[in-house]
């Protein structure tokens, strides 16, 4: 296998991408570079470097977001169809013409310089600005494409057990495991020349005079392209040959499908019922944690924690997030986790048991928010107890109990708005 | 009432019409009970008030002497039901049900799982009890259903059509299991609308038709018919027609 012809969906989409394709793009990154100038607008200069930080970041999710719910969950047909197009386009741009990642070079700070000129800001605050979204737009997408490259190069050369154990249950088959945790890495290792510029904006704004913010951009991002294509192009045929295990993965017959995979350590020791529910808890949707993650730093950025507390209370806020989309996803599986236990023998009291044994202990960052959160202020503290008591409230729903899981949706509605106020 | 279930004077309507009208009905240990009847007969309806699923309107179901509706978790710990679409949590195995059954019944589970694994290889399902029951195929989810219930080690065993999806060396395999289980004193009882293999399994036959039953045969009458299908086949429509008759009167 030394010499694998090029991607046949690669070839066809060469052949299929219209211009009007590039320009709807490039004019999406100008439009999105132009409300990034619009939202510094009433930002204190002070703040202007961490704002744009955030804003890059907002930016920079829709690549990996959309790798990662594309990718990973390529169950149905729809998705499939995504993996073998888009996922061969995005490879054929990166290791050909590139004509997306161009326009939004091109596109991003043009959009952004041409709306804060247009409203008065600084002029040489608004080329700081430029280049710190640039660079962490172009960034996660370089990134991404890096990364996703290289978890395809694994898929080919045969996923391990380990990448195995950590795809779980449905993200499709474990032999693309590995594209699990691409983007995720992708968006965080993609922000950190964004992050190093908005450091020394901060520190030091005399030395990233317009013309070094430009210069540094420019030799981070085409350094980061250059050494992207190169990787994309040594890995074409691997991603070549992972394309066909994951399309040979997805046609697999039922007989042959995934295992399940062994439960949480804590969980096995549990008594009958609570690994029963636990079970279905962990696996519902395994990809929550990222979400979280993704939150939780998404409100580092926009919050600015000063102090541990706050720090603490973001912390705990993403972790009760996650024990919250677990507890959701246990409520919508209510009914059928319901009747199965009825019919294997179960009994509704040791199952509201169960109920509660989780509930105490997925509330324990809730209640650390609590603590942490009143230390930190009454507008924390409010917020925290109020989270505190939607996510007790979620846990402690009866299955199916779709009254209490709306109010529990409201309480920490509430919660996140208190909490952002209160610490914002 | 000795029998493991016994069902009296059992009566149920939907919506003003009545589906089953004064069921008598004992299952005696030892023996497969073949439940025949026309679609939309009540055999289904049955079965679910007969597995404590459904509630009669009127009329009492005793499992090893424990009223369903009164001592529920008794008798229902007494017996397994499979339906025609068995309520499997789709993103735990086979296995971990069987583990949950384990915990909740308090079965051995050393003879369970040895159990469910010989049930499973029998059906040809034995590399799928280790899967996430939403990946499997329809077929499959039923095959292991009926691996669980057979696993149980009830008294009493309810199976809804229970050979439907089924190719022809798995339905030959069930036969076997189910006789097995009879052998062990199981009282089981198998609605199907099938009477080829209802006559091939069954120590009795009982035919339901417009919400009673129409025709009783113990394991002598059914012999009377020296494995003739379609003499049996005659009966059973004969008897459905004399219910449709007596219905409509």
């Amino acid at each position: 296998m030394s010499a694998m012809p090029a991607a046949p969906a690669a070839r066809q989409l060469d052949r299929a991408r219209s211009p009007l394709a590039v320009v709807g793009w490039a004019l999406a990154a100008g439009s999105y570079g132009a409300l990034a100038a619009w939202g510094l607008q009433d930002t204190a200069p002070a703040l202007w470097a961490d704002r744009a930080l955030v804003l890059a970041g907002l930016g920079a999710l829709p690549a990996p977001v959309a790798l990662l719910s594309g990718l990973t969950t390529p169950t149905h047909a729809v998705t499939r169809r995504f993996l073998g197009q888009t996922g061969a386009s995005i490879f054929s741009d990166a290791v050909r013409s590139a004509w997306l990642l161009v326009a939004t070079l091109l596109a991003v700070p043009a959009g952004f310089l041409l709306a804060s000129f247009s409203l008065g800001l600084d002029a040489v605050a608004a080329q700081r600005g430029a280049a710190v979204l640039s660079s962490g737009v172009l960034g996660a997408a370089i990134a991404s494409m890096t990364l996703l490259a290289a978890a395809m190069a694994t898929i080919a050369a045969g996923t391990q057990g380990a990448w195995r154990a950590a795809a779980g249950v449905g993200f499709g088959p474990p032999e693309v495991a590995p594209l699990l945790y691409a983007p995720a890495l992708a968006f965080l290792a993609g922000l950190i020349p964004a992050a190093l510029l908005t450091a020394l904006w901060n520190a030091a704004p005399q030395v990233l005079s317009a013309e070094r913010a430009w210069a540094a951009t420019a030799i981070v991002l085409v350094g980061s392209a250059l050494s992207a294509r190169r990787r994309c192009a040594r890995l074409a045929p691997q991603v070549h040959r992972a394309l066909l295990v994951i399309e040979q993965a997805h046609a697999t017959p039922f007989a042959l499908a995934e295992e399940a995979p062994q439960p949480p350590r804590w969980l096995a020791a549990q008594e009958t019922s609570v690994q029963f529910l636990g079970r279905a808890w962990v696996r519902r949707y395994p990809a929550s944690l990222f979400v979280s993650v993704l939150i939780a730093l998404a409100a580092t950025l926009a919050v600015g924690p000063k102090t541990a507390p706050e720090s603490v209370v973001i912390l705990c806020f993403a972790a009760t997030l996650y024990a919250g989309t677990r507890g959701l996803g246990l409520l919508l599986a209510g009914p059928e986790l319901s009747a199965a236990a009825a019919w294997l023998g179960g009994r509704s009291d040791t199952l509201r048991a169960a109920e509660r044994s989780l509930a105490l202990r997925l509330t324990t960052p809730a209640i650390t928010a609590i603590a942490a959160g009143w230390t930190s202020g009454a507008w924390g503290g409010a917020a925290a107890g109020l989270l505190g008591g939607a996510v007790t409230a979620a846990l402690l729903v009866r299955l199916g109990h779709r009254a209490v899981a709306v109010w529990a949706g409201r309480l920490g509605l509430a919660a996140a708005m208190l909490l952002v106020a209160g610490l914002g | 009432m000795n029998a493991p279930l016994a069902a009296r004077q059992v009566h149920k309507s939907w919506l003003d019409q009545p589906i089953l009208r004064g069921i008598d009905l004992d299952l005696a240990p030892g023996t497969i009970t073949v439940l025949l009847g026309a679609n939309g007969a009540g055999k289904s309806t049955l079965i679910r008030i007969l597995s404590g699923e459904l509630i009669a309107d009127r009329g009492a179901v005793k499992v090893d002497g424990h009223t369903l509706g009164e001592q529920d978790d008794k008798a229902r710990a007494k017996l397994a039901h499979v339906a025609q679409s068995p309520p499997l949590a789709p993103f735990l195995s086979a296995l971990e049900h069987a583990e949950a059954m384990i915990g909740w019944r308090g079965l051995d589970p050393d003879t369970t799982l040895a159990r469910l694994r010989t049930h499973a290889e029998a059906l040809q399902i034995g590399r799928a009890l280790a899967r996430p029951t939403r990946v499997l195929s329809g077929g499959m989810r039923q095959k292991a259903a009926l691996c669980l219930g057979l696993a149980a080690q009830t008294q009493v065993l309810l199976l809804d059509e229970p050979y439907t999806g089924l190719d022809i060396r798995s339905a030959l395999a069930l036969r076997q299991l189910l006789q097995a289980r009879r052998d062990e004193g199981c009282a089981i009882l198998v609605a199907s609308h099938l009477a080829e293999s209802a006559l091939a399994i069954a120590d009795r036959a009982v035919v339901l038709s417009r919400g009673q039953l129409a025709l009783d045969l113990d394991a002598a009458a059914l012999a009377a018919f020296n494995d003739d299908a379609r003499a049996f086949e005659r009966a059973v429509l004969a008897a459905m027609d004399r219910g449709d008759a007596a219905g409509g009167e």
